[in-house]
């Protein structure tokens, strides 16, 4: 029987229409996936749901939850519903989350609010219920806040609070993209737990096929407000009718794009040696000095040229301070970076403007990466600051050579940052860091703010660019399917060392380190989710 | 939409129709402000006097509007020097961080700490009463207002990746802080001016209704205040028309301030276009 039924669901938003008539079923128990690309309705479909969309919005159609028609009730009658019958995990728990409060006083309250129950027995539940999800009272106290957790934990707090209640059906909004491929595979697991122990529905949202190969046992592929095809999970990504939805398949199977190809030389265009960086060392008068933080711990490595290096790592592990100081934006405390085989050390000295145009980089963040008040064109030059004096021809013409080689048009360099898509915005940040014809570029989790077609293309455009310009690119990333699809070298980096380097085929075949084989086996994988599901069944 | 932004619409009203008072007076007024006529002293306001005459017979609109020229000069290059002086710390010290941005901080936080007109009573009775040191008394308050908002708004965008792009690019901090960090405080610092301008009038007023500020026979809006508060109970348009004329220049000032961060500031835009 099932228990929901969304029937023909229409909406529109300020007059424009963003869900063409949606309808699913999902029965109890069952984990069904909703898949597609940003903008494609998933999350509205949600908050029609839950009933959380803006006042204003025109919405057709009908929603059952058991007997209840969620498009009748009133606001006042939604709010019991919410959270006692429908539960919801988002994406980013540090805003869900109150950072004035207790973890356990927050999940406390949620009971409170809904039951009537005394203080000390909402105590008990939420103390429950943390263990369920993995934060024994006995190991992580329930006195801690928000920001004393990790990213893995904080998102483990939300689902506890999302099923303290025993609700019926539990909608997860990319509950796992924001956090590190281990605490990924950790996050799901519960989940995945959580659902079959307690008979919950589950509706789970992400663009991530591969989260989708290992979790869901329905599975709808949604376009432009519409689903496009349905099916059990297996079977339906083993069949795709669609075009659009084997380019999904494709984009989230990371093949890797570029054969490994002969490295031009030996020579060593960055090599850092030895870096050692350290946060928060104060010197004091009384002589107690704190040590403060080693984040860098005694890194060695080159980079030829031509050749593309993964460094690979969780959060916190080192990967961006270790960027900084080969960037020489900060100095590190011991050790050296070698540029062509010269010290390169931070702006003071003169030597270093010289130096810039050889190392450039592309920043995580498309939509801050870019003075919102200048053109795409000047953002494009800015690099050639150092390169002295150049007639404005020759730059003119510089930027739409690099404007093409990325893939837009050179009339693109007369608009502003807003008028482009975050996947265009990379491209223009790739544009600029080339622009200099520098010999390394580092890229700093470059593709993991975009969605999979997204990173797809740029990853076919990193792969062109590297073969077509003979340019080194230093891929920091915690994403183990981004860095094989596009390197020949992998570094891998925990707590502030490099606990292993090899070629990348060697690496993933054979890991030798411990952690190694744990980021690996934890990186979603379609192929091998299909087939572990397929044995199962079997 | 106008009704969105009535604040910006009414007080761009207000201000301009000060500053064109203001510019008017330069031109043309009724009569000499500062002609004395004994013999017609005290009229109530009629058609040939509109806003009456005071003791000395002389022409009370002649003088408001004489009176708008000053305030509105003393305040404008008050705000000059605040920003001049204030803007240019406030990025060094952002660009800096570390002890130069402490001791900076500091120094403001001591300007701070006295009440604003205090401080410029201070300084023009040290300097003497005048026109030029109340704008230099009104200006140096300015400073510390402008030097930290400059600073904590560049703060935040030394933080954008595109800083960051920008350092990679071999920029000093003297060119990042032109280039990219200037231009996106351009908006604040207009929203701030303009408060501070309102500001001025009214620290204009005060010393010079203290006689610390213009010094007679130059006409300003405090100076007509004090010389009326004997007479109100008989003449009590002589007080009315300055106290008006300070009342809706203020108010126009500052509703233009807030009119301009809303319309300015793109968090009130409720969407990032």
């Amino acid at each position: 029987m099932s228990l929901l039924v969304v029937d023909n669901l229409r909406v529109r938003l300020r007059g424009v229409p963003v869900l063409h008539g949606v309808s699913l079923k999902i029965s109890k128990g069952q984990i069904y996936g909703l898949a597609g690309a940003s903008g494609a309705g998933k999350s509205i479909t949600a908050m029609s749901i839950m009933g959380l969309l803006p006042p204003k919005a025109q919405v057709d159609g009908t929603i059952h939850l058991g007997r209840n028609d969620l498009l009748k009730k009133s606001e006042k009658q939604m709010c019991a519903l919410r959270g006692k019958q429908i539960g919801m995990v988002f994406q980013e728990p540090m805003s869900a989350l109150n950072p004035l409060h207790p973890i356990g006083k927050q999940v406390a309250e949620t009971v409170r609010i809904h039951e009537n129950v005394s203080r000390k027995e909402a105590k008990v539940r939420a103390h429950h219920v943390l263990t369920r999800v993995g934060l024994p009272p006995s190991q992580i106290s329930p006195g801690r806040f928000a920001h004393e957790l990790s990213g893995g934990q904080r998102q483990r707090v939300m689902i506890a609070m999302a099923m303290v209640l025993k609700p019926k059906l539990l909608i997860a909004d990319e509950p796992s993209t924001a956090l590190d491929v281990t605490a990924q595979a950790q996050i799901l697991r519960l989940l995945k737990s959580l659902v079959r122990k307690d008979g919950v529905s589950l509706l789970l949202i992400t663009h991530d096929l591969a989260v989708m190969a290992q979790m869901a046992d329905e599975l709808a592929i949604m376009r432009a407000g519409k689903i496009i095809e349905s099916g059990p999970t297996p079977k339906l990504l083993r069949h795709l009718d669609h075009e659009y939805s084997k380019t999904l398949l494709q984009s989230a199977i990371m093949r890797p794009l570029r054969l490994p190809h002969k490295v031009h030389g030996t020579e060593a265009v960055l090599e850092a040696k030895n870096i050692t960086c350290r946060y928060g060392r104060k010197y004091r008068t009384n002589g107690h000095n704190p040590p403060g933080v080693v984040a860098v711990d005694g890194v060695s490595f080159k980079i030829r040229k031509g050749e593309n290096v993964g460094l690979v790592g969780e959060s916190g592990c080192g990967k961006s301070t270790l960027l900084r100081a080969l960037l020489a934006l900060k100095a590190p405390e011991s050790g050296q970076v070698l540029l062509h085989g010269e010290p390169f050390l931070p702006n003071s000295h003169k030597q270093t403007k010289t130096q810039r145009k050889h190392i450039q980089m592309v920043f995580q963040d498309p939509y801050s990466s870019f003075n919102p008040r200048h053109k795409i064109a000047r953002l494009i030059a800015e690099p050639f600051y150092l390169q002295g004096k150049i007639s404005a021809e020759r730059r003119n013409a510089a930027v739409a050579d690099m404007l093409e080689k990325v893939g837009l048009a050179v009339d693109d360099g007369n608009k502003y940052p807003h008028q482009f898509s975050g996947g265009q915005r990379q491209r223009i940040a790739i544009a600029r860091a080339l622009i200099t014809k520098p010999s390394v570029v580092a890229l700093d989790e470059a593709v993991s703010a975009l969605d999979v077609t997204m990173r797809a293309q740029i990853l076919a455009l990193l792969g062109e660019l590297t073969d077509a310009l003979g340019v080194s690119f230093l891929f920091v990333s915690h994403d183990l399917g981004v860095v094989r699809a596009i390197c020949d070298r992998v570094l891998v980096m925990k707590d502030g060392k490099i606990v292993e380097e090899g070629e990348v085929g060697d690496l993933f075949s054979r890991p030798l380190h411990p952690y190694t084989q744990a980021l690996i086996a934890a990186t979603p994988d379609v192929e091998t989710a299909l087939e572990e599901r397929e044995l199962e069944r079997d | 939409m106008r009704a969105r932004h009535s604040s910006l619409w009414l007080g761009g009203a207000l201000a301009s129709f000060a500053l064109s008072a203001a510019v008017l007076s330069l031109f043309w007024a009724p009569y000499n402000p500062e002609m004395q006529n004994i013999a017609g002293q005290l009229q109530a306001p009629s058609l040939t006097h509109w806003f009456g005459t005071d003791h000395l017979g002389r022409d009370t609109l002649s003088m408001t509007l004489a009176g708008a020229r000053n305030s509105i000069t003393v305040a404008l290059v008050a705000v000059m020097i605040g920003m001049g002086v204030g803007v240019p710390l406030g990025l060094f010290a952002a660009a800096q961080r570390g002890w130069v941005d402490s001791l900076l901080m500091r120094i403001n936080d001591l300007l701070f700490a006295f009440p604003a007109l205090i401080l410029a009573i201070l300084i023009t009775a040290i300097f003497g009463p005048g026109a030029i040191n109340a704008i230099i008394a009104i200006g140096v308050f300015n400073i510390p207002v402008f030097a930290r908002l400059t600073r904590g708004a560049a703060l935040s965008i030394w933080a954008h990746d595109y800083i960051l792009a920008a350092r990679l690019s071999g920029k000093t901090a003297l060119r990042i802080s032109w280039e990219h960090i200037l231009p996106n405080l351009a908006g604040l610092l207009i929203v701030q001016g303009s408060i501070q301008f309102a500001m001025g009038i009214i620290a204009e007023a005060g010393l010079s209704y203290l006689g610390l500020g213009a010094q007679p026979p130059a006409s300003s809006w405090g100076r007509m205040l004090f010389d009326a508060q004997t007479m109100t109970g008989f003449a009590p348009w002589l007080a009315i028309f300055p106290g008006l004329a300070i009342l809706l220049s203020v108010l126009g000032f500052n509703l233009l301030g807030d009119g301009l961060r809303d319309v300015l500031d793109p968090r009130q835009k409720g969407h990032r276009e």
